[in-house]
């Protein structure tokens, strides 16, 4: 072919989205779960999540296409990206921990001994670089103070009751 | 009955009232301000000392609590990303990019012009067209509160996501969330799995928490860089220059004002759609619509004037009607009942006085929050620029868990929270949104009740088509509403696509 028709105009590439058709998968997943589980429900109850999974199941589809093909519009709330999480995904991970233990435990151990441990944890989480040990101190204090004045607040002020668990 | 403006002046403006609002304003804009407390909560907790108060400054302390609260729940949208309530989701979308990139000072005074503007706009049209915009609420039937729920879902998903498809999705997605439980219509148990603890469903302020809050946690502690920019020192409160956005954004603020208040008469749908139909319209009249979502002044402006407009425009069906709106609007209606007011027309007849003496102290209440406003924000902005992240992120767990907590006193709360969050964070990376989740998660029981009874009804008459959409001429308008929101992007993909640069091949 000649270098004159070899320039020819041609689409700019589009990237496949992997992760947005897994997503999708997921939801492809769940669509189609509450689809079939309205089967064993009353009419009544059943019409709406049947209607609910049959059209999530279906758009599902339509995304995983659109993905694999590359097509994405214009979006205002923007996702993240598993390049962009894979920084810091040590601490990511701590912080999910962390979380997860905080909302599994405080109603055994206690609220106000689970969040200051966790808070304590959290702070060392989102600490870069090295503190003074008079630095550490005052992190450390004002943690506390933090802690003891918001457990104040919801039990004594706002009259919430503070699972006490094991310890308080 | 004739009204005395001398005596409802002298009574709004009497100088323990106007503490009393002055307290009411401070406290819900501290407390809107932490998630997971919410205004409710903070009307409740408040409503015992109204007792032994005269029923009008009872009602002054109560209607300010609310305005501040609503308000309040701006500031954790703009520096935490996280909505306080689910009015506040639009907020979040240019609100937090302009705190991200240092203009935070700017976005918190531009959140509280707006909210004076569209409380005074709301209190106005609550104080001289009440009954006559009562109507609107009675005008709504099952069948159009369906439609409206799935506009307000179209909305979010045509604005929010990567793509309108994507949108669609995690509303769906947050439909389902709002299935588990017992069913509104029919009462089997859905998808709980077994679990006791779900059989209350998923709340959806635990929800909202974990799927906006979680991520930011994640993101902050991965990255050494600070969690805001921080404004340069001298700007001061940047007044003028947000005046000269409000005065450039003039029309976009009543339009936003007016849409907040005749959406807020919708008992339930209210609050949440307001905004977003505002954020919507905002977008489609902005010469530059392309910078939605990137910190668009215009864009806040329309969803905080939308969503403290709500609040006239709720207790217009409450005072009215009987019919609150919004759960602090069902508080306020009992602490009314309570203090010996019988809420109905004959209110605005019989007992005139003390409701224009409410109505003229929430005016009050609205137009203090300006300068108590931009004193707080500003301070609520350099505290959270000014924290070490060390600090930072135990403090916004701690409120996390703690709000989620306070929600109905139960850990199982804190489990969905936790849980929300994680999946949150994991379709973030696919590129779903919250905000269609948690839409969807809002309006999906409203959504299944008016398709349900307009099912019931229109099957008992042999005509569902009917009692759905083709006998009635407001599910028209709302429906013909959806369609052009779902064209408009198709119909841009395409003229995008047909300019699209191409790339040429040597």
């Amino acid at each position: 072919m000649s270098q004159g028709t070899d320039r020819q105009a041609v689409p700019a590439a589009r990237s496949k989205d992997w992760a947005g058709a897994v997503g999708s998968a997921f939801f492809f997943a769940t669509g189609l779960y509450v689809f079939i589980t309205s089967f064993s429900m009353s009419p009544m109850a059943a019409l709406f999540p049947r209607t609910i999974g049959a059209v999530m199941a279906t758009f599902a589809i339509l995304q995983i296409a659109a993905s694999l093909t590359g097509r994405s519009g214009q979006a205002v709330e923007k996702g993240s990206s598993v390049a962009e999480q894979a920084e810091g995904l040590g601490r990511r991970l701590t912080l999910l921990a962390v979380m997860v233990a905080w909302a599994l435990l405080f109603p055994v151990v206690g609220m106000f001994v689970t969040s200051l441990l966790a808070s304590v944890v959290l702070m060392f989480t989102g600490l870069f670089g090295r503190l003074s040990p008079f630095r550490l101190a005052l992190y450390l204090a004002v943690v506390f103070v933090m802690v003891v004045v918001f457990y104040l607040l919801m039990s004594n002020v706002l009259n919430i009751p503070m699972p006490r668990g094991l310890f308080f | 009955m004739e009204i005395d403006f001398g005596f409802v002046l002298s009574q709004a403006l009497s100088p323990f009232n106007l503490l009393l609002a002055l307290t009411g304003v401070v406290l819900g804009t501290v407390i809107g301000a932490l998630p997971g407390l919410s205004a409710t909560m903070a009307i409740a907790v408040l409503v015992p000392f109204t007792f032994t108060m005269d029923p009008a400054s009872g009602l002054i302390m109560l209607g300010a609590i609310y305005t501040g609260a609503i308000y309040g729940g701006a500031y954790a949208a703009i520096l935490v990303n996280t909505p306080g309530t689910p009015s506040a989701i639009a907020t979040t979308f240019d609100g937090y990019p302009m705190a991200r990139r240092g203009d935070g000072d700017l976005a918190m005074t531009l959140a509280t012009l707006a909210s004076v503007v569209g409380g005074v706009v709301g209190a106005v049209l609550l104080m001289t067209l009440s009954p006559l915009l009562a109507q609107v609420a009675l005008a709504f039937h099952s069948s159009e509160y369906f439609w409206l729920a799935i506009l307000g879902l179209t909305l979010v998903a045509s604005l929010s996501s990567g793509n309108v498809l994507k949108g669609l999705i995690g509303g769906a997605f947050g439909f389902t969330l709002s299935m588990i439980g017992v069913a509104v219509i029919g009462g089997d148990t859905r998808y709980t799995f077994g679990s006791s603890a779900l059989l209350g469903g998923i709340d959806i302020v635990a929800a909202l928490i974990g799927l906006y809050c979680i991520p930011v946690l994640i993101d902050m502690v991965a990255r050494p860089d600070r969690h805001l920019e921080p404004a340069p020192i001298g700007r001061g409160f940047r007044l003028f220059e947000a005046i000269g956005l409000c005065a450039a954004n003039g029309f976009n603020l009543v339009r936003s004002s007016i849409i907040g208040t005749l959406v807020g008469i919708l008992p339930g749908a209210g609050g949440s759609i307001a905004s977003l139909v505002s954020y919507s319209q905002a977008r489609q009249a902005s010469r530059h619509p392309d910078r939605f979502g990137k910190g668009e002044p215009g864009g806040l402006l329309a969803t905080e004037s939308a969503n403290n407009a709500t609040v006239g425009g709720g207790f217009i069906p409450t005072l009215v009607l009987g019919i609150p709106g919004t759960p602090p609007d069902a508080v306020i209606l009992g602490a009314l009942l309570v203090q010996g007011i019988r809420t109905g027309p004959e209110l605005f007849t019989q007992q005139s006085g003390i409701v224009y003496v409410f109505m003229v102290g929430l005016l009050i209440a609205t137009v203090m929050m300006l300068p108590l406003g931009l004193i707080i924000g500003r301070y609520a902005y350099r505290f959270i620029v000014n924290t070490p992240k060390s600090l930072l992120v135990p403090l916004i767990a701690f409120m996390t868990v703690v709000g989620s907590f306070a929600i109905h006193s139960n850990p199982h709360d804190v489990v969905v929270m936790v849980s929300m969050g994680v999946l949150g964070w994991l379709l973030s990376l696919a590129g779903y949104g919250p905000s269609p989740i948690v839409l969807g998660l809002v309006l999906g029981q409203i959504a299944e009740q008016g398709f349900m009874r307009a099912y019931l009804i229109g099957g008992a008459r042999g005509n569902f088509g009917g009692q759905l959409l083709f006998d009635r001429p407001i599910s028209w308008a709302i429906a013909a509403l959806i369609l052009f929101t779902l064209c408009v992007p198709v119909f841009k993909h395409f003229r995008t696509g047909r300019k699209k640069p191409t790339e040429v091949r040597p």
